[in-house]
């Protein structure tokens, strides 16, 4: 596996300090970058100057990795030329949500092959449902097959999130990356440090992913009441205070974090379901628990990989503020100098979770995965 | 803006209070300044949201320990209440849940078992009960037969005898028939009202005439007692109604003789009234009211048990059985209604009751029933000659119908069952069959669907002779196409009146024909 990583500045240029600004003979292309600098008008051409024959993923961030440093003006290009390995690749328009599950089923069709390995999904992260595409890839891809990835970002503004494939990035739309080889070497890690404090409550109305009450209380006057002056800052404050949910029927709990708030209906949209009668706690965690689940994150996905793809939730960044590289320092010194680390804060991670290797949303986490493709 | 404040002082302490810094230096400064006022912020949002978590705990505490209180009591009570269940007395002072759980399980089986118990106990009554009734029934039934014969024989020679002083000793044989088999007959009603056999017909029937007649009856009783009766008939009161007139009459006959029995002097008065009930539906109220000897509150509870009077003394003094009212007041319930009691002890009494009544447009035929006068003997052969058979196993029955047919001027050819009917009406020809119902070997009902089969419109008139005089019996006679009905004891006047009018049927038949 050949790679680059640089960055561009749309109608500034490229980063001359990484390397030159010649045309680089890639397969693959991750762009990451937050929406501003993507929504440049020069932007889509100056990566398909720079990379004429890859096929490029841009996806839009709450800030963008290149190695432990976080990039807020530029685009994060992280360029792969693969040696023993290929690659597959779709794209999906969603009109609408309702249309979510059959989406994905195409996209798992479009990147079947017999040596399929891998897939990576690059989401809208504003208008899917993160819960519903991970079952719904888990119905359609053969066994063996896992998937990881996250749902784009927009800063801390929650207003549009943009994807693309070979094309300008827009919102709706969902990109998958179909990882095929014998030889690829694919190791995972998903952590969060969040720790559940307060008491414990009911969801007594929701619908979907859409919070209503709990104890028969609208659930945004909890947290107004929890955030106190930052309640202003919502929907980015309630980050600081993702949910700690155990559906019914269920033991082990799930981290949910929010997308959006509707003041006149008094609901709260999460990045997952939140079932009617799911016990609930809210959470919250220090720099130290942060910076620490991280490198919980790393060491499960330890390998000699070639690539690190970090995905973080914007939550973290939002908590961890100035001591936001932490967390990058602390991955890079689990994997150490090697491998290039490249990702970006998203609004929700998706990782196979346990040993089932079956796709869950991750909320509020760390979640990594690495990619080698050299014979062990 | 200013540095924090924290951030300025360490600068001033360092650096002195006007010390210019390079842009470099400054811009660190302006780093330093942003985590320090990170850090202040996210420590005013912790202890503001432990500040919060910790109210709403110490809420959630303080109605956890007010939800213990209440359960607490809760169990106490509980145990309490078990505690008064439990007979023996039991030790259980200590409020645990578990226990009083395991307390209700433990009352809980007692009480079934002994639920089931009674249960059994009680489809064991039910059963002698039933027994009792069906006894009751077959011996009545079988009691009747010879009474029949006592009252007919008595009657018949109370009728032919001269002497005062025999005449007197018939007429108290016959009287005390008479008593014994009213006797009988409720005793059968009450034993079918408890078994839930009696049924309350609603048909068409004269209301004003029953009422009448009811009065009519009882009248020559009370004139003989020198008690005045009055009727006072709501001039409203309708014609006709769908109701039972059978069983009106039995209740009023009851209330108006026993008015009559416990009154020595005075007036006896039967009040009707057309009303409304709570439902604005039509009622009629009948009131009949006495100036007799009256009731305590005690004995007028009493009143309508099965064999109780108002006073153990009662039937030594007036008779009766005690189960005249407790049949009445079955009888009005069946009907809709219920009878109730307005007395006081020497103030004589009121017995009221209302029943619903749906008013029927036309007005009855009408009905002749009670005594014509006794016609003189061998009058009625003559004056209608028949030929009547006479089918009837039972030889005393035979005897008595034979003798008041003889005393009414006719000669009786007897057959023992119906088959032999039959047979005799293949080569004879007679004008009346008086048809017993219940025979050996082919029954009355059988006979007469024969006969009515094989001699089309020459067929004789049949009349049944039965000891059962319920509604269904009549309806079954008429039903396979019998004439006209007779109940034993026969009466000679009712005999002689149902031989007029089948005569009247013949003639007026033959002179429509011709």
């Amino acid at each position: 596996m050949k790679l680059l990583q640089t960055s561009l500045k749309p109608g500034t240029g490229w980063n001359s300090s990484q390397s030159s600004s010649e045309p680089f003979d890639a397969d693959l292309v991750l762009a990451f970058g937050q929406r501003g600098p993507l929504s440049h008008p020069d932007a889509f051409a100056g990566l398909k100057a720079r990379f004429p024959s890859a096929r490029i993923i841009i996806a839009s961030t709450a800030g963008s990795f290149t190695d432990t440093a976080i990039e807020d003006d530029s685009i994060v290009c992280t360029a792969l030329k693969f040696e023993r390995s290929r690659a597959t690749y779709a794209v999906e328009h969603l009109d609408s949500s309702a249309n979510l599950e059959e989406c994905c089923h195409r996209l798992g069709a479009s990147v079947a092959s017999p040596d399929l390995r891998h897939v990576l999904i690059f989401s809208d992260g504003s208008m899917v449902n993160g819960t519903t595409l991970s079952q719904a890839f888990n119905k359609v891809l053969p066994p063996g097959v896992t998937l990881s990835g996250g749902l784009a970002g927009d800063g801390t503004d929650f207003i549009e999130t943009m994807v693309g494939l070979d094309a300008p990035p827009a919102s709706g739309m969902i990109v998958a990356v179909g990882l095929c080889g014998a030889s690829l070497q694919i190791a995972f890690g998903s952590s969060g440090g969040w720790s559940p404090f307060g008491p414990k409550r009911t969801v007594t109305a929701s619908h979907d992913n859409v919070l209503q009450e709990l104890d028969g209380k609208l659930a945004l006057d909890l947290y107004k009441t929890y955030l106190g002056s930052e309640a202003d800052a919502l929907p980015a404050s309630a980050l600081r205070f993702p949910l700690n949910l155990t559906p019914p029927g269920h033991d082990n709990p799930v981290v949910r974090t929010i997308l959006s708030i509707d003041e006149k209906q008094g609901t709260m949209t999460f990045a997952g379901d939140i079932p009617v009668d799911s016990t609930v706690q809210l959470m919250r965690a220090s720099y130290e628990d942060l910076i620490s689940g991280a490198e919980a994150a790393a060491t499960a996905a330890s390998q000699d990989a070639e690539l690190v793809l970090c995905v973080s939730c914007v939550g973290r960044r939002i908590v961890l503020g100035q001591r936001i590289e932490e967390e990058l320092e602390g991955v890079r010194a689990i994997f150490g100098a090697g491998p290039v680390i490249t990702g970006f804060y998203s609004y929700g991670e998706l990782a196979p979770s346990g040993h089932k290797h079956k796709c869950q949303l991750h909320n509020q986490t760390m979640t990594i995965t690495s990619l080698s493709e050299r014979a062990v | 803006m200013n540095k924090h404040s924290l951030l300025q002082r360490q600068i001033r302490r360092t650096f002195g209070k006007d010390y210019i810094f390079e842009p470099e230096l400054e811009r660190f400064f302006e780093q330093v300044d942003a985590a320090y006022r990170q850090f202040d912020h996210d420590r005013k949002l912790t202890e503001h949201v432990l500040e919060v978590s910790a109210q709403e705990l110490t809420e959630v505490n303080s109605q956890l320990i007010a939800q213990n209180r209440s359960n607490e009591g809760l169990l106490n009570r509980l145990r309490q209440t078990l505690n008064h269940f439990n007979e023996e007395d039991s030790v259980f002072a200590e409020p645990d849940l578990i226990r009083v759980a395991e307390e209700i399980d433990r009352l809980v089986a007692g009480r079934r078992a002994v639920e089931m118990a009674l249960r059994a106990a009680k489809e064991a009554a039910d059963a002698a009960n039933q027994a009792k009734s069906d006894f009751l029934s077959s011996m009545s039934h079988e009691i009747r037969t010879p009474l029949n014969a006592i009252i007919g024989m008595a009657e018949l020679l109370e009728h032919d005898s001269t002497r005062p002083d025999v005449k007197q000793c018939l007429r108290t044989i016959h009287t005390s028939g008479d008593v014994l088999l009213s006797l009988i007959n409720d005793i059968l009603d009450l034993s079918k009202i408890e078994a839930g056999q009696i049924e309350i017909e609603k048909a068409p029937m004269a209301l004003k005439m029953c009422v009448e007649e009811s009065v009519n009856i009882v009248s020559s009783l009370a004139s003989e007692k020198g008690i005045v009766m009055k009727l006072a008939n709501d001039p409203a009161l309708p014609e006709a109604i769908l109701g039972d007139s059978l069983r009106l009459r039995q209740v009023l006959l009851n209330l108006l003789m026993n008015a009559v029995k416990f009154t020595e002097r005075g007036v006896i008065s039967l009040t009707t009234e057309l009303a409304s009930n709570a439902d604005g539906c039509p009622v009629v109220s009948f009131a009949v009211t006495d100036t007799g000897i009256g009731m305590t509150p005690d004995q007028q509870k009493r009143l309508f048990r099965i064999f109780s009077q108002a006073d153990v003394s009662t039937s030594r003094r007036f008779g009766g059985t005690g189960l005249g009212l407790a049949i009445s007041q079955k009888l009005v319930e069946l009907m809709g209604g219920k009878i109730t009691i307005e007395s006081a002890l020497g103030k004589g009494s009121t017995f009221l009751f209302s029943i619903p009544v749906v008013q029927v447009a036309k007005p009855m035929p009408t009905q002749t029933l009670g005594s014509l006068p006794s016609l003189p003997n061998y009058v009625l052969g003559q004056r209608c000659p028949m030929k009547i058979l006479l089918a009837e196993d039972n030889k005393v029955n035979q005897q008595v119908v034979e003798l008041m047919l003889n005393r009414l001027g006719y000669k009786t050819q007897i057959v023992v069952n119906g088959l032999e009917a039959v047979t005799v009406l293949d080569t004879e020809s007679f004008d009346l069959v008086l048809m017993d119902i219940q025979m050996p070997i082919m029954s009355g009902l059988e006979a007469a669907e024969k006969i009515i089969e094989k001699h089309g419109a020459k067929r004789p008139q049949i009349v049944a002779l039965t000891a059962n005089a319920t509604r269904e019996d009549r309806k079954i006679c008429m039903d396979a196409g019998m004439d006209d009905y007779l109940v034993k004891p026969l009466r000679r006047d009712r005999l002689a009146a149902v031989i007029e009018e089948t005569y009247t049927r013949i003639h007026g038949l033959e002179k429509m024909q011709g």
